[in-house]
């Protein structure tokens, strides 16, 4: 087996698929060129280190998949239940508000009417 | 009788929130990884691997079943991977600065090289062939590069290769031979700049 005939098959040898009389004589073109075991060494040290590339853990991807399919699908997925529901929209909050200070007035009114509250003065 | 996979596959056909929810944390960090790895750069990956599951969410009827759900999602990945490295050459980004942020911000939560060096000069060592590595995948063409993620780092078999590529396996063995030469070469390139 020639150097060039061996380098064609570091990556087989690398992974171990070859062919044991191939194996043979991989193997013995090396042990007869320095410079080709060293070059196949060189290679399994870079196919090593690219093996072992550390690589960040990623972080909780969900919440930002979640705010682009809503975003994109104007609301239909992801979207906020209650507000869809009532057919709200982002005004929701400020309509909830005034319906709370709605009720609240007309709780003070029915109070004040059944004397049940007395305004400091009267 | 319906397998679990497949009804839980007919209810993200359904576009199911919850299956849809389960979907992205089972395979997020799979799909993370692959593109850290294709990109060099963690923010780059987290932008696009949202962009994965959202064109999954899309286009989740074109899966047809005749792979694995993580083959499919692999080859959505590769591809969109593939698109934004084109993307970031046409816009002739810089491809040193991020790889040297990495290397220096993920050093202290991921370790180097997976070991414990025992000396500062074997930690400056090991990080700078990590950061060394990383070029040198970099600087391979698009293919080549995912070749080698998919085989060398994410540790796929081949036949999940043919099925994320559609190549025959003749063709990823003999690409990924090619790719690994090209690796190599780089590798030893950027080792010995002063």
């Amino acid at each position: 087996m020639t150097a060039d005939e061996a380098r064609e098959l570091f990556s087989d040898a690398l992974e171990g698929e070859l062919e044991p009389a191939q194996q043979r004589a991989f193997e013995a073109a090396l042990a007869a060129d320095a410079e080709l075991r060293a070059e196949y060494q060189a290679f399994q040290e870079t196919m090593a280190l690219t093996r072992g590339l550390p690589v960040a853990p990623a972080g909780d991807l969900l919440p930002g998949v979640q705010r682009r399919l809503r975003a994109r699908s104007k609301g239909r997925f992801y979207g906020d239940r209650f507000a869809q529901r009532a057919g709200l929209g982002v005004l929701h909050p400020v309509l909830l508000a005034l319906l709370m200070l709605t009720l609240l007035a007309l709780a003070w009114v029915g109070l004040e009417a059944l004397g049940a509250v007395t305004l400091p003065g009267r | 009788m319906a397998t679990d996979e497949q009804r839980w596959i007919e209810r993200l056909r359904r576009r199911d929130e919850g299956a849809f929810n389960e979907l992205v944390r089972r395979h997020q960090e799979p799909i993370f990884r692959l593109l850290s790895s294709m990109l060099g750069d963690a923010a780059e990956a987290e932008d696009v691997a949202q962009e994965v599951f959202v064109s999954v969410f899309k286009s989740i009827d074109s899966f047809r079943g005749d792979a694995a759900l993580s083959t499919w999602l692999y080859r959505v990945a590769v591809n969109h991977g593939k698109n934004r490295i084109k993307y970031l050459a046409r816009r002739a980004r810089d491809a040193q600065r991020p790889l040297d942020e990495r290397t220096e911000g993920q050093q202290a939560s991921m370790g180097v090289m997976g070991s414990r060096p025992a000396s500062p000069d074997q930690v400056a060592e090991a990080l700078q062939a990590e950061g060394h590595v990383q070029r040198a995948l970099s600087c391979l063409e698009e293919e080549q590069r995912v070749l080698v993620v998919l085989r060398d780092v994410e540790n796929l078999s081949y036949d999940e290769i043919v099925g994320v590529t559609g190549l025959p396996i003749g063709t990823v063995k003999s690409r990924l031979h090619r790719a690994r030469l090209a690796l190599h070469k780089a590798f030893r390139a950027l080792s010995e700049e002063p």
